[in-house]
């Protein structure tokens, strides 16, 4: 076991950048998660404006207006004087103050409305202009029931009716941006870059090192047969490989223990161990393209980066044009997305669960792929180094 | 009778359009110290890595104690100790862990991989640094370091391609008294370099290779006594006639006379003291000279003879 052991002393040599990438990366994917779920976080809410009323016509139909403000937003209490008005709204203490002047009633009664209230606001406040739209489509009610022979008790009351009727709101968003999704899914939709931009650094560069043709040729000359020698390389990048993930796991369970410890938890790990396999056979596949270390870590950061922004996890998948995604399906990271939102929608419905094996199946289609290719990338190189 | 160790036989490998190693024959006998000398890129490396199955080759058969030699030949690996040109160690394990480290892909038992190791790390008098890594080693510590990584396991065959590589004076004639004392302890050597003073030092036996042929091979002395030279005498002189260098081109052993710069070089293809005749005729013609020296034939001597160029590049 010389070999699994001077794997690990080197790994320890390395340990440094390892735990620096380790470090940086799980504040990212933890930051991200939690960002990544205030972005989403979005429900209708009617916007309540902090109003001063000051009624100078004490009547029906102005004190039914104080209701309907009331009833809709948020009223403060202010003296009626030019000062007191101006220092509220300089201290933000009121955003909109309504006027309602002498005569308010009567222009309701002949339909001249259109000088019977004043306002001061916030300049260019949005919420402002919001409410002069409120208060305009009020009076307007209150002017159409008393032109129909209302008596003012009556206009009131029903305008004030009227304005309590809700309409449903439904948002139309873009498939799959609307749904709020659970920590764990966007700490599990982090993972992939994470295990590759870790493994690359660690168990690519080992794996550079052994293959050095020195070295290599070296250790071919040892009575020690060629095949063991793989096998225990293999081993121990499997064994650390599978500590990383573990770790992840781990912390996973620490941070959202609530999301993780349920079925659908268990299929988010599921689904990163078998993204642990595609990304070990993708480093096994690069370690034969690449020669020298800085070329490893460049690697590191272009593949985990590339697979990551291409395979929707930095980019949402829904903002990316119909190519692009395209183009993403024959990256493993896109069924890792795809598979990750899945799951995190999953009700436990057949068709779903077909889906989620479905992409299981891809992503270990991908696994094998890479390994192929790593087999054949050193059948070439041992015949070319062979003669 | 000593037991062959290595024989190769008609070993020809092609690199495209290249023969690197052509027709190649050699046999090496327990306990001999075997040079082979030639330029870069005679074929040296070549024929030692088809020796160690590291390549494949075209025609020919390579045996090593008795036995066809193949890529999983283990058994016979487990006996043979390779030294490359390059520095192939661990730089991040010290000098301890990486002796302990190719120790260890030979042998398993702990106890006894211990004692060779620290059996060759005394060998090669790399006590004191012991726990360095490797880049905190100069480029002589690091050879010695190559070496015990190489023969830590006591091979009975060592294979060294050009260890003393810019190598300062001082640990090449540290890695040259080491083989030796290897070929003491019971080891056959291959050695191979394009220092011909070193091969000439070390070797029993000495191969001569150029485009991947065997040209000539022997003891130092039997090479040197297979070429027309035996001795250059170099005199200056201010003027000499050409009536006196046909003169001296007539003395015995004589065999090539020049003249130029004021300077006489003679060549001679026999006896021990031809300086003596040459001295003589000048001083009975009246003639003056100053500087007088004489050189005997060296392995370059030996190689420019054989192949009609210099053995260094």
């Amino acid at each position: 076991m010389k070999i699994f052991q001077v794997f690990f002393k080197t790994l320890k040599k390395r340990s440094v950048s390892v735990i620096i990438y380790f470090m940086i990366f799980l504040a990212l994917s933890v930051l991200m998660s939690g960002n990544g779920k205030k972005q989403t976080e979005a429900v209708y809410k009617d916007a309540k404006v902090k109003v001063a009323v000051l009624d100078r016509d004490n009547s029906v139909l102005s004190k039914s207006l104080y209701d309907y403000l009331s009833n809709t937003q948020k009223i403060v209490e202010i003296k009626d004087d030019k000062q007191s008005i101006s220092d509220e709204l300089f201290y933000q203490n009121v955003e909109y103050v309504l006027i309602i002047k002498k005569g308010f009633e009567e222009g309701i009664k002949t339909g001249k409305y259109e000088d019977i209230v004043e306002n001061v606001k916030v300049p260019q406040s949005i919420s402002g202009k919001l409410l002069d739209s409120k208060i305009d489509q009020y009076l307007s009610e209150l002017s159409t029931y008393m032109a129909a022979g209302f008596s003012a008790e009556e206009a009131a009351k029903n305008t004030l009716k009227n304005s309590e009727i809700t309409a449903d709101v439904k948002l139309y968003k873009v498939q799959g941006a609307s749904e709020e999704k659970s920590s764990a899914y966007y700490y599990y939709l982090y993972i992939p870059y994470v295990l590759i931009g870790m493994l690359m650094t660690g168990v690519g560069s080992i794996l550079l090192i052994f293959r050095k043709k020195d070295l290599d040729w070296r250790i071919k000359c040892s009575s020690m047969p060629e095949l063991r020698k793989n096998s225990i390389l293999l081993l121990a990048c499997g064994v650390f490989s599978f500590v990383c993930w573990a770790v992840f796991v781990l912390l996973s369970l620490l941070l959202y223990r609530t999301d993780i410890l349920t079925g659908k938890g268990a299929l988010f790990i599921l689904n990163s161990l078998v993204f642990l396999l595609v990304a070990m056979s993708l480093i096994y596949m690069v370690s034969f393209l690449v020669k020298t270390l800085n070329a490893m870590n460049m690697a590191a950061n272009v593949i985990s980066l590339g697979l990551s922004f291409l395979g929707g996890i930095f980019v949402p998948l829904e903002y990316m044009s119909k190519s692009v995604v395209q183009f993403s399906k024959v990256l493993p990271t896109y069924w890792y997305v795809v598979n990750n939102e899945a799951i995190d929608s999953f009700v436990n419905t057949t068709k779903q669960y077909h889906t989620i094996l479905r992409n299981f199946g891809i992503e270990l289609i991908f696994a094998v792929l890479f390994f192929v290719i790593a087999l054949y990338l050193s059948k070439s190189r041992a015949i070319a180094q062979h003669g | 009778m000593s037991e062959t160790v290595v024989k190769i036989e008609n070993l020809v490998k092609n690199y495209k359009n290249l023969t690197a190693v052509d027709h190649f024959n050699l046999e090496i006998k327990e306990g001999e110290i075997l040079g082979l000398l030639g330029p870069n890129g005679s074929g040296k490396t070549t024929t030692l890595n088809c020796l160690l199955s590291l390549l494949s080759f075209h025609e020919g058969k390579i045996e090593v104690f008795g036995e066809k030699m193949k890529p999983e030949s283990y058994s016979l690996k487990k006996n043979i100790g390779v030294i490359f040109q390059n520095v192939a160690v661990f730089d991040t394990l010290t000098v301890y862990e990486n002796i302990d480290f190719f120790c260890g892909l030979y042998i398993e038992e702990k106890a006894l991989r211990k004692k060779y190791v620290e059996e060759a790390i005394q060998f090669v008098e790399l006590g004191d640094f012991k726990n360095y890594y490797p880049k905190k080693l100069s480029g002589g510590l690091l050879r010695r370091l190559n070496i015990a990584c190489g023969i830590a396991h006591k091979p009975k065959l060592i294979v060294l391609d050009e260890p003393t590589v810019a190598v300062d004076p001082q640990s090449r004639n540290k890695i040259l008294e080491g083989i030796l004392e290897l070929n003491k302890q019971g080891a056959t050597i291959i050695y191979t370099s394009h220092y011909m003073e070193e091969v000439e030092e070390i070797c029993s036996r000495i191969v001569i290779m150029d485009k991947g042929k065997n040209l000539a091979e022997g003891t130092a002395e039997e090479l040197k006594r297979r070429i027309k030279n035996n001795e250059t005498i170099y005199i200056d002189i201010r003027s000499l006639p050409a009536e006196d260098m046909d003169n001296i081109r007539q003395l015995k052993h004589v065999y090539s006379v020049e003249y130029s710069e004021e300077r006489l070089t003679v060549k001679c293809d026999g006896g021990n003291h031809n300086l003596i005749h040459v001295m003589d005729y000048l001083q009975e013609r009246g003639i003056s000279f100053g500087r007088v020296h004489s050189e005997l034939p060296t392995l370059n001597d030996v190689f420019l003879e054989i192949t009609g160029k210099e053995l260094r590049d």
